[in-house]
């Protein structure tokens, strides 16, 4: 019996088995009522057919789940405790306007990464906790939530009343959200000085370090209660991250063009969110070398010239960490990996406790001589990798660090450690309002010494979207509660390895991904989704001062319609919404007091990747949809022309049919463009498509790789000319508009040109191995000259492809 | 499978319904994924039950309704890991044999037999991509674990079974 039949007959057997009446989706619809909706303790019983010793239990573990979903309960008393807390710093918060010169290399140009900081839940399985709780757990669970956060602001306030709180806050005008908003919807614009003083959420804030980790663990153990001996972090990846990212690269469109125009390198860089703060990847090129990191746990160095390839290096990482991305700056290489571990503390006769969690390292190299890099130096901080950036000679990582918060302050353990040793108190900012018992943990090292960290620091809180620009670093932490969400902003500024806590502030909604948050001339612009009571979404764009003031915002824009990417240009800012069709919101943004929506162009699907193109061109890379049902139908690039924001025109667009879902469009570090060499492609459903434009004819379909056909020219010799995997004439949906202008005759490929290629289908190819898939996210497309090469670090194949001759295959390298 | 963005997205304003009809697409999965590797059967409802719990709380943070399924099961995957650690800690508590536990799963194939041989992390290895349809390298990334290693870690466990059924 082979591998693929024993699963099968494993699957076969599970099939058979049935889950309990109690786990049926009325019996948890059931359940899931009586846990949001009853308060009366007497009635809030898990769900049927379990033993009262085992409610109890679970009503426990459940506890420890609500504690970091339920955080939200605190939004709304984060906000009198922050204003009744600080406002003193907000005058003095060092804050240049202009960006600082910008003394990047090209490659620094090279794109953010978001892998977003994914909202994560910590879940502690507490025994230790079942005995302090276990009087209460026939109570609603989120009632002593809240009765808890409301605790620990020192206000007798009833739980269900929570927003009464905000009477303690310093203007008793900023108390209640909802109805204010609505006030401002008629004119669409808030007045400047509306927004200061009727501002429903308090909008500034500073961030302050600690005085003392007893302060960090009081606020801890308040707020989440302690956590059992047998800790772990788990963060759970929400859907936020990698796959989630809706993007839209951000860039000054005119330093990204005139870096593209003084350059002399041809080659492609990583596709990065801030022009001039890089961001790391897996497989990055200087031009003449490909360097390429493998999940395996091995970097590969390869020389390519002209297509043909070959290995100049090969170093492999302990089988204990995880490579995870890397920077490329001149000589300079670094690796940043992350590992996983378990150290039994025996310090304690009484207690033999696991102690476990993640750390990441940075491993910096002289590569000068690419057949023999040598190791210079390496950090380590605590936490898994969540984020990094360089700007000039500084890497800044992000990781998560969980702390572990027992009985006493004494057991506990609160204090992450880097490579120059752990983090006093006033290196810990603790935010008001904790929707986290996680930390975020940033250290800086600088490339040219690389065995120190320079500088760390840690907000108690974790971010659900994250944002560098050229100066600061801003966190976005969502909050909700069953009436509102807010976004709280956490602003850090760096300068040389240095990093200081500026301020916090508060928006209302939840933003859609990074690229909602825009920093120009020290203002910070957000594009954030919210939704009233009743649960109708709206959209608004909210404008911030250096200290997160509110200054100005425009609210209730797109009624029922949730953002999906957004884009900012000098004063000028883009956004998607859809639910059936797309609005292109373009806003003026030139008096930060006063943004107002200039135009509003309505096509069908939408976008989730913007990109400036050219001063006049956004491009947009998303999907077509039924403009009746929403739903998706096939993905489709559009171009704006954006040359009068006023008057925004879509001038050209291409659908490609069957394919639905695009998950490099979510990951825009996956995404090759450049738009100076006018070349832009991403990997789709196992192929990998390569576009230009042309300003008279459109967009051309310059090349589609078949990553199936290639495999199975590989492995069984199979006659290639199965094309079950190319391009058809999609003869079978005539209703499609014809006003796309793809002439298919200047578009070289290896795949048959299509004679409407405007009106093609791709079919989905179902990958038929167990474990791997033929392309993935990981697929990079890079080009050097006129080559260009596509990189599977998963599979270890790296082809080259003349870019002058119909992209013809030159290479193909299969690395070991 | 289709997910309807209009139920993740009424799910996440805490509509219950809306949420169990998306659990009901997976939630024998789920179940059989628990089970799989929890090999105990009060613990996969617990287990699955927690998950839920969590997940409707949480699920205004899912941004993707595509997602659903496999943030899922992330959720759950967790909620396991938490459970094996727990039965490290008492193990005397616990049933050594399944079948004391759960005597309606002895009549099953051998195949399964074989399976409730293997140790927890490669029954949950297996689980995950049997049930949850992740690749190598997702599970990898869920498990602190690299890609070749989960590959090489499936391996071994199908030849640990395929020797089992041997006998």
């Amino acid at each position: 019996m082979n591998e693929k039949d024993l699963l099968e007959q494993l699957k076969e057997a599970a099939r058979q088995i049935t889950p309990p009446d109690s786990l049926s989706p009325e019996a948890i619809e059931t359940m899931l009522k009586t846990q949001t909706k009853d308060p009366d303790p007497q009635q809030a019983a898990p769900s049927p057919g379990k033993q009262p010793a085992r409610k109890k239990r679970i009503s426990v573990y459940r506890l420890g789940g609500l504690a970091a979903a339920f955080a939200v309960v605190i939004a709304a008393s984060w906000q009198a405790g922050h204003l009744s807390a600080t406002r003193e710093l907000t005058s003095q918060i060092p804050f240049a306007n202009e960006p600082s010169g910008n003394q990047n290399t090209p490659e620094d140009l090279l794109l953010l990464d978001q892998e977003l900081i994914s909202e994560v839940t910590e879940v502690s399985d507490s025994p230790a906790q079942t005995s302090a709780e276990e009087a209460d757990t026939t109570a609603s669970v989120s009632d002593q939530l809240q009765e808890k956060n409301i605790h620990s602001d020192t206000t007798a306030s009833d739980g269900s009343q929570v927003k009464s709180n905000l009477k303690n806050s310093q203007t008793d005008d900023n108390t209640s959200s909802a109805p204010e908003t609505r006030a401002n919807k008629e004119t669409g614009t808030a007045d400047p000085t509306e927004a200061e003083t009727e501002n429903p959420i308090p909008m500034t804030a500073s961030l302050k370090p600690v005085e003392s980790y007893e302060t960090v663990y009081e606020a801890l153990k308040e707020t989440f209660g302690q956590q059992s001996l047998l800790r772990e972090e788990t963060l759970y990846d929400t859907g936020f991250g990698v796959n989630t990212l809706e993007i839209a690269a951000e860039m000054e469109a005119t330093s990204q063009l005139a870096a593209g125009s003084s350059n002399a390198q041809d080659y492609s860089t990583t596709n990065v969110q801030e022009a001039g703060v890089d961001e790391g990847d897996i497989v990055k090129t200087d031009g003449e070398y490909i360097y390429i990191l493998r999940r395996s746990g091995s970097l590969e160095i390869l020389s390519a010239k002209d297509g043909s390839m070959e290995i100049a290096s090969h170093l492999t990482f302990s089988p204990e960490e995880t490579v995870q991305e890397m920077y490329l700056d001149n000589d300079r290489l670094s690796v940043i990996t992350s590992g996983y571990y378990t150290e039994m503390d025996t310090s304690n006769e009484e207690v033999i406790s696991a102690k476990s969690g993640s750390k990441t390292h940075l491993y910096t190299y002289d590569i000068s001589e690419k057949n023999d890099p040598k190791l210079l130096g390496s950090v380590t901080q605590d936490g898994g990798y969540q984020q990094s950036r360089k700007n000039g000679d500084y890497i800044y990582l992000f990781t998560y660090f969980s702390p572990a918060v027992m009985e006493t302050y004494e057991e506990s353990h609160l204090a992450p450690s880097t490579s120059k040793g752990g983090l006093d108190a006033s290196s810990i900012y603790l935010p008001e309002h904790l929707n986290h018992s996680s930390y975020l943990v940033a250290a800086s090292v600088n490339i040219q010494e690389p065995d120190q960290i320079v500088d760390h620091k840690a907000v108690v809180s974790v971010g659900s979207a994250f944002y560098a620009s050229q100066e600061n670093i801003y966190i976005a932490n969502e909050n909700w509660d069953n009436t509102a969400t807010q976004t709280e902003i956490l602003k850090l500024h760096y300068e040389d390895g240095v990093i200081t806590g500026i301020a916090a502030g508060s928006v209302e909604g939840y933003v859609n991904d990074s690229f909602s948050l825009n920093e120009y001339q020290g203002y910070l612009r957000i594009v954030t989704t919210s939704y009233d009571e009743n649960y109708n979404e709206s959209n608004g764009l909210y404008i911030l001062d250096p200290n997160l003031k509110l200054v100005g915002a425009i609210r209730d824009l797109a009624p029922g319609e949730t953002v999906r990417s957004a884009r900012f240009v000098g004063n000028t800012g883009y956004f998607v919404t859809f639910r059936q069709t797309d609005p292109l919101f373009s806003v003026d943004l030139s008096d930060p007091a006063v943004p107002k929506v200039l135009g509003n162009l309505k096509v069908s699907g939408f976008s989730s990747y913007l990109h400036f193109y050219s001063e006049n061109l956004l491009l947009g890379l998303g999907y077509e949809a039924d403009e009746n049902t929403g739903a998706t139908t096939g993905l489709k690039l559009s171009m704006f022309d954006i040359s009068d924001p006023a008057n925004v025109t879509e001038v050209d667009k291409l659908v490609i049919n069957g394919i639905t879902w695009c998950d490099s469009l979510n990951d825009y570090k996956s995404i090759l463009m450049d738009p100076e060499k006018n070349i832009f492609g991403f990997s789709c459903d196992n192929r990998y498509l390569v576009f230009s434009y042309d300003e008279e004819k459109g967009f051309q379909k310059e090349f589609i790789y078949d990553f199936y056909n290639d495999l199975m020219e590989n492995t069984s010799n199979e006659d290639p000319s199965d094309t079950s995997g190319e391009l058809t004439p999609d003869s079978q949906d005539p209703s499609l508009p014809d006003t796309d202008t793809t002439d298919p005759d200047k578009a070289g490929s290896n795949s048959q040109a299509s004679p409407n290629d405007e009106l093609m289908t791709l079919e989905y190819i179902e990958p038929d191995t167990w474990y791997d898939t033929y392309a993935d996210t990981t697929t990079r497309g890079l080009y050097i000259n006129d080559t260009l090469y596509l990189v599977r670090p998963g599979l270890g194949i790296v082809t080259s492809f003349d870019m002058t001759e119909g992209y013809q295959q030159i290479e193909q390298l299969q690395l070991q | 499978m289709e997910y309807s963005t209009d139920l993740v997205n009424q799910a996440r304003f805490g509509d219950a319904h809306a949420f169990a009809r998306l659990y009901e697409m997976i939630y024998q999965d789920l179940y059989r994924f628990a089970l799989y590797t929890l090999k105990n059967i009060p613990d996969a409802e617990d287990a699955v039950s927690d998950t839920v719990t969590d997940a409707f709380r949480q699920i205004r943070t899912l941004k993707k309704p595509e997602a659903f399924k496999s943030w899922m099961f992330k959720i759950l995957t967790n909620k396991c890991k938490q459970k094996l650690k727990s039965y490290l800690d008492k193990t005397a508590e616990l049933p050594e044999d399944l079948e004391a536990v759960s005597p309606d799963l002895n009549r099953k194939l051998d195949v399964q037999e074989a399976f409730w041989a293997l140790d927890d992390e490669a029954r949950m290895i297996l689980s995950l991509n049997l049930f949850a349809g992740y690749t190598s390298s997702e599970i990898g990334q869920l498990l602190n674990l690299n890609e070749n290693t989960v590959r090489s870690k499936q391996s071994r466990a199908l030849k640990k079974m395929q020797e089992k059924l041997a006998d």
